[in-house]
């Protein structure tokens, strides 16, 4: 059926929880409500409020919760209404959700995926447009999840909820919406783990996820450079021998994001790059990213995550070599 | 005049009374009338008790010993003055409930079967340790087999884990309970108010043990709260609170049976043990340069746990004479065996360390592993 990311991810969910009835769902608002992003509509109605909780507004309530559940067999979908309020919670991820398999010596695991709208481009302010993906990278136990299209984001999901480690899983919401494309009805996972070439080309290499994606395709499409576009789509562990090599084919790299530069995720694919296939390079890596700006301002969200023209801008820099 | 207009009703301020602290024993052993209510344990329940405390206090006593020898991998942070709080608490537990620990709690794995060779293999961050030599002595990571969850440093998390541990023991209709510990200064964490809250809110089967042992570190309880007795703070969460004397093994078990039962019915309630933390906050503090008179510690030393159980044994002619040094004698033997073994066992393999991460060993840690 035709359907955007929220509709898709909303799919993973039912089709989840009917499949196992280990799964349950918790956040604020995602009861009867369905969610503020209506991701989880639907859930509470089909599965009852036993399955599909309203919990206080407490973000380390609501992970420190769902380790428990996950440490007792459960497989809990946490809801985090903006990424921007889980460090409230930070303590339960990155201290004892992301850590509690090593610890234990692996006698616990913790399978607890936390959903959570990320990024910029809807006028949302400092505390409704962050994107900390970096972070959660930067903590080892996490995987961390960021869908760019309806497809993946169904099949990035269920795969989550059926993995056995913790993912944090970070929805581009300025894509809940559109794009609509076809998403089957039928079961299917998509590989966590593995990057997708979103665009084949053979000039310039762009690796990019989310939302950024999109940018990156339109920019390709107005470009006369042939562009290949790598969609990392798990963010930890990464997919580097799909960006090697794409790099080794094109020799040339620009890395796109709508976050932070300095200690971005494009300074990590830039390293592992100039690390691994540096001789396959022809040009400067280029980081294309949100400025080092607290977060989006409302006045100028529209040119904090890079735009379509500098994205072009960027490919003609490094095609000039 | 002014005064008197601001004035409201009494009948529409809240009113917290602060709860009696619950005792049964006297100083001199003797069971006082509160011997008559509630639990009362079984003579085998309370020399197992015995047994337990004492292996306790000299399994303590010697990891502090092993600390100073260099023995002891990390931290220690010594648990004397909380063996009658452990014991009782584990009396009042069925062998498939839960506990989610905190750091101080040494007799109650000892009361939970834990062997002492697997805590001096902990100590020592050898390969019997379940932790895989991971974490500081007194952080029980990996002790699922004896159905302890997980903990690590940053004190409260147990609290809220051990509520959502609960809801899932109802959602799947089972009949364990979780008992949870945590610390005075724990009380003030994020941890224990969202777990009390969730925990009320939903009705699950855990029960919620606080050690008011009097120090937070430095800081002592009435310079970490506002309230004199840290029962009341269940009040707020729509469940009731009991104190009771962590000291004396009687209150403890009677107040931890019926907190435990209520539990089972899916009633949370909270219980405050005070008692006292004769040692160190860890290794790491010294008190008495620092924070603290030593005449505090003679003043406590009169409910020492351990004594004031020996003398009610004694009192009550559980104990005719003699039983008491055999114990110890025992527990001397059996403590500083367990050692020995721990020690001849083999180190953990630097290759364990890039385990249990993940599911899987990731590219950057075998990439690390080669590079070493």
């Amino acid at each position: 059926m035709m359907a955007n990311m929220a509709k898709a991810i909303n799919m993973a969910l039912h089709e989840e929880m009917a499949r196992d009835e280990r799964v349950v769902v918790l956040g604020e608002d995602v009861g009867r409500k369905g969610g503020v992003f209506l991701i989880t509509e639907g859930l509470y109605e089909r599965f009852g409020p036993e399955r599909v909780i309203d919990t206080p507004i407490n973000e380390g309530g609501i992970l420190g919760f769902a380790l428990g559940m996950a440490m007792a067999g459960l497989k809990p979908v946490a809801e985090i209404q903006f990424v921007d309020f889980i460090w409230m919670g930070a303590d339960e991820l990155l201290n004892h959700i992301s850590k509690l398999r090593y610890r234990s010596g692996g006698e616990y695991k913790a399978p607890v995926v936390v959903r959570t709208p990320v990024g910029s481009g809807v006028k949302s302010g400092l505390y409704h447009s962050q994107s900390p993906e970096a972070i959660f990278v930067h903590t080892a136990g996490l995987v961390v999840v960021m869908p760019s299209t309806p497809y993946n984001a169904k099949g990035l999901l269920k795969a989550a909820i059926r993995g056995e480690d913790p993912v944090v899983f970070l929805e581009p919401k300025i894509l809940y919406r559109a794009p609509r494309e076809d998403v089957p009805e039928e079961d299917y996972v998509v590989e966590i783990g593995k990057a997708r070439i979103a665009r084949e080309g053979d000039d310039v290499t762009i690796v990019t996820y989310g939302a950024m994606v999109h940018r990156a395709l339109e920019a390709a499409e107005k470009t006369k450079a042939s562009v290949e576009v790598v969609d990392l789509q798990t963010l930890n562990p990464m997919d580097i021998d799909t960006v090697l090599k794409s790099v080794s084919k094109t020799g040339r790299l620009i890395v796109i994001h709508d976050s932070p530069k300095t200690g971005g995720l494009g300074a990590e694919v830039a390293a592992t790059v100039a690390e691994k296939a540096v001789d396959k390079l022809v040009a400067p890596v280029v980081r294309l990213a949100g400025p080092d700006l607290p977060q989006s301002p409302v006045a100028h969200d529209a040119v904090y995550a890079p735009t379509v023209e500098r994205v072009l801008k960027a490919i003609d820099r490094v095609m000039a070599y | 005049m002014l005064e008197t207009s601001l004035e409201i009703p009494r009948q529409y301020i809240t009113e917290v009374r602060e709860p009696r602290v619950f005792r049964v024993l006297n100083d001199d052993g003797s069971p006082g009338e509160a011997y008559e209510v509630g639990y009362k344990p079984a003579e085998s329940e309370l020399l197992n008790a015995h047994r337990w405390m004492v292996l306790g206090r000299v399994l303590d006593k010697l990891a502090l010993l092993y600390h100073r020898m260099g023995k002891v991998k990390s931290t220690y942070g010594p648990h004397e003055g909380h063996e009658a709080a452990d014991a009782g608490t584990a009396l009042a537990l069925k062998p498939d409930d839960w506990i989610a620990p905190y750091y101080r709690n040494l007799t109650l794995l000892i009361a939970r079967g834990v062997p002492l060779e697997v805590i001096w293999a902990k100590f020592f961050a050898k390969m019997g340790d379940p932790d895989k030599g991971r974490n500081l002595t007194i952080e029980w990571g990996g002790f699922k087999k004896w159905r302890l969850l997980s903990i690590g440093a940053p004190i409260g998390h147990q609290y809220i884990y051990a509520a959502g541990f609960a809801y899932a023991l109802k959602y799947m209709k089972r009949e364990e309970v979780v008992a949870a510990y945590i610390g005075d200064g724990g009380t003030s964490t994020n941890g224990f108010h969202a777990g009390l809250n969730f925990a009320g809110l939903y009705k699950v089967p855990v029960t919620f043990f606080v050690y008011n042992n009097q120090y937070a570190i430095s800081v002592p309880v009435n310079r970490q709260t506002a309230v004199g007795r840290l029962a009341v703070k269940a009040a707020a969460y729509g469940m009731e609170g009991v104190s009771a004397d962590g000291m004396d093994l009687l209150a403890v078990v009677k107040t931890a049976k019926w907190a435990v039962e209520r539990a089972r019915r899916r009633e949370p309630v909270l219980v405050e043990y005070v008692t006292y933390r004769f040692g160190p906050h860890t290794t790491s503090d010294d008190p008495l340069t620092r924070y603290r008179d030593p005449r505090e510690a003679e003043e406590w030393r009169r409910r020492d746990p351990v004594s004031l159980l020996e003398r009610f044994l004694t009192w009550s002619g559980i104990y005719k004479g003699g039983e008491i040094k055999s114990v110890w004698e025992e527990a001397e033997q059996a403590v500083k065996e367990a050692a020995k073994a721990a020690e001849a066992q083999p180190d953990v393999p630097i290759d364990e360390a890039v385990k249990d991460v993940y599911s899987f060993v990731p590219r950057s840690l075998s990439e690390w592993l080669e590079d070493l």
